[in-house]
C-alpha cells in the first residue's frame, strides 16, 4: 500500500499542549536539579579518550583508553566509554555494557550499518549537511 | 478514572493502541527540529537534531516528539547524569513517559478508557529460542525481522534515527526489526522471578553496578553470574533481541518499545505489591536528579517527581492498574 501524508482531525487537547510548549521556547520542565553533593567521577570521557581513575594502596591511578575505529575503511565517530570494571559502553546503544569494544562495534554494525536503505539514506543525507 | 492495562494478546484496547500509533505518527506537532534545537544546550550534542535544511524545517509528528523526549532525557547535561536510564529514575521516568503517551492515545482515539497494552515477554522467553520470533505478538505488531510494511502498522512512519553519535532527521520511513540477532532469546520466567525476589529498590552506587531490583529489571545484572554483564538481561535484553529501531536511543520509534516498558512498569507494580510503595534514594541521599523529590525530565507536560508517581492506581493518581500481576 502506498503511503500518503495523513491530515488528521485536530484534537484541541493536544493543540493546547503544544501551544504551551511553544510559548516556553520548547524548554523541558525538570531539566535542572540542585546538586548539593560532591562527586567522585571514577570514569568519564575527554577529548583524548575514555578515562578511568581509582586509588590503590594510596596511589592515584588514571588510565586513558582511546579507540580508533574504522568500519569499511571509514572512521566511526561514536565515543566509547570504558568503565572501571573494563566493560565498554556507548551512548548510542543505551542497553549495552559489553566485555569488549569488539562486541560493541558488532552492535553498532547490526543496528546502524545493516539497516534498510531508507534508514541509511537519511543518515547519509544528514552527514552530508554537516 | 483508572484504566485497565492488559496483555497485547487479550486487551480490548490493543487495536486502539495500534491505530493511535499510526495516527500520532502522521499527526503534526507544528514543531520543527530546528525549533527543538533552539532549546538544546551546547553541552548536549546528542540531543541536537541534524539533517538537510528541508527536513529541519518540516514539523515533527507527535510520535517523533516522544522519541526526541527519550533521546533528550538521556542526553541532557545535568548533574544527575542520565535522566532516564542506568539509575533509580529508570522506573518512575518511564512511568511518567508512558502515561503521557497513554493520554495522547486517549485524546486522538476519543476513548477515555483506552489503555496501553503490555507484552509479557517472559512468557515468550519460555518458548524454544527458534520459536520466539513466531510468537503471537508478531502477528499483531508486524514482522519481527525486516521493515514493517504490512499489518496494522503498515502506514506507521518515523523520521528520527540515532546513528553514529548523531540524532538525524529524514523523510518519513518505516520502522525495522532484526529479532534474535543481538541475543538468541528473550528473558525467561526464572529471570523474572529472580528479579522480583530482590528486596531492595535501589542502593549505592545508584548506577548499573548497584545490586538492586531496579538494576536487575533494567537488565544490568546477570541472573546466572551475579554482577557480571556479559550480555544484556530483562528490559535491556528485550531491546537487543528485537533489534533494528529498538537498538539505539531513538528506540521509541518502534511501538514495541511501549509494550516492553509497559511490562517493565507492570513488574514494578508487582514488586511494590510485595514490598510497599517505596523508592530510594530519598531527599538528601544519592545523586542529584535521581532522588524521590527531584523533578523528572519532561517536555510538553509539566514535570512530576518519583514520589508523586509511585501509586498510579485508584488509591493514588487514579491513572491505571494492571489486569494481572506476576505472583
Amino acid at each position: 500500500m502506498e503511503y500518503s501524508e495523513p491530515t488528521p482531525e485536530p484534537v484541541d487537547e493536544l493543540d493546547e499542549l503544544i501551544r504551551g510548549f511553544a510559548e516556553s521556547g520548547y524548554a523541558p520542565d525538570g531539566a535542572e536539579v540542585e546538586d548539593d553533593q560532591p562527586h567522585e567521577h571514577d570514569h568519564g570521557h575527554g577529548a583524548d579518550g575514555s578515562v578511568r581513575r581509582f586509588e590503590y594502596r594510596g596511589h592515584e591511578v588514571e588510565i586513558v583508553t582511546r579507540y580508533e575505529v574504522t568500519i569499511d575503511g571509514e572512521p566511526w565517530q561514536g565515543q566509547m566509554v570504558v568503565r572501571v570494571d573494563g566493560t565498554v559502553t556507548y551512548h548510542g546503544l543505551p542497553q549495552y555494557a559489553v566485555p569488549s569494544a569488539v562486541d560493541l562495534v558488532r552492535g553498532v554494525i547490526d543496528t546502524g550499518y545493516e539497516a534498510p536503505e531508507e534508514v541509511l539514506e537519511a543518515i547519509r543525507a544528514a552527514r552530508e549537511e554537516e | 478514572m483508572a484504566v485497565i492495562r492488559g496483555s497485547i494478546l487479550t486487551s480490548p484496547h490493543a487495536q486502539t493502541f495500534l491505530a493511535a500509533a499510526v495516527d500520532l505518527s502522521g499527526r503534526s506537532t507544528g514543531v520543527t527540529p530546528a525549533q527543538l534545537n533552539q532549546s538544546v544546550p551546547q553541552q548536549a550534542p546528542a540531543a541536537r537534531i541534524f539533517g538537510p535544511a528541508a527536513e529541519m524545517a518540516r514539523p515533527l509528528s507527535w510520535w517523533d516528539l516522544f522519541t526526541w523526549w527519550h533521546v533528550a532525557a538521556m542526553s541532557w547535561p545535568t548533574a544527575g547524569g542520565n535522566r532516564a536510564h542506568q539509575g533509580p529514575v529508570f522506573l518512575p521516568w518511564h512511568r511518567l513517559y508512558l502515561r503521557r503517551l497513554e493520554q495522547a492515545i486517549q485524546a486522538v482515539s476519543g476513548d477515555p478508557n483506552a489503555a496501553l497494552p503490555y507484552w509479557d515477554w517472559s512468557a515468550d522467553g519460555a518458548l524454544a529460542t527458534a520459536a520466539q520470533p513466531n510468537a503471537p505478538i508478531w502477528s499483531l505488531q508486524g514482522p519481527p525481522r525486516g521493515q514493517v510494511a504490512a499489518g496494522p502498522l503498515a502506514q506507521f512512519r518515523v523520521r528520527l534515527t540515532q546513528a553514529a553519535g548523531r540524532l538525524v532527521v529524514g523523510p518519513p520511513r518505516r520502522i525495522w526489526r532484526d529479532a534474535a540477532r543481538g541475543v538468541p532469546g528473550l528473558p525467561r520466567p526464572n529471570d523474572q522471578a529472580w528479579t522480583l525476589a530482590d528486596g531492595l529498590y535501589d542502593g549505592p552506587p545508584w548506577n548499573l553496578d548497584a545490586d538492586s531490583f531496579r538494576n536487575k529489571v533494567e537488565g544490568w545484572q546477570d541472573p546466572r553470574e551475579d554482577l557480571r554483564r556479559p550480555e544484556p538481561h530483562m528490559h535491556n535484553r528485550v531491546h537487543v533481541w528485537v533489534g533494528g529501531d529498538m537498538g539505539p536511543g531513538s528506540s521509541p520509534n518502534d511501538p514495541v518499545f511501549f509494550l516492553n516498558h509497559c511490562n517493565v512498569d507492570r513488574l514494578w507494580e508487582a514488586w511494590m505489591r510485595r514490598r510497599g510503595r517505596t523508592y530510594l534514594p530519598g531527599a538528601g541521599q544519592g545523586p542529584a536528579g535521581q532522588r524521590a523529590t527531584d523533578p523528572l525530565f519532561s517536555i510538553v507536560w509539566p514535570s512530576m517527581t518519583p514520589a508523586q508517581v509511585l501509586d498510579p492506581t485508584e488509591s493514588g493518581l487514579d491513572w491505571y492498574r494492571y489486569d494481572a500481576l506476576p505472583a
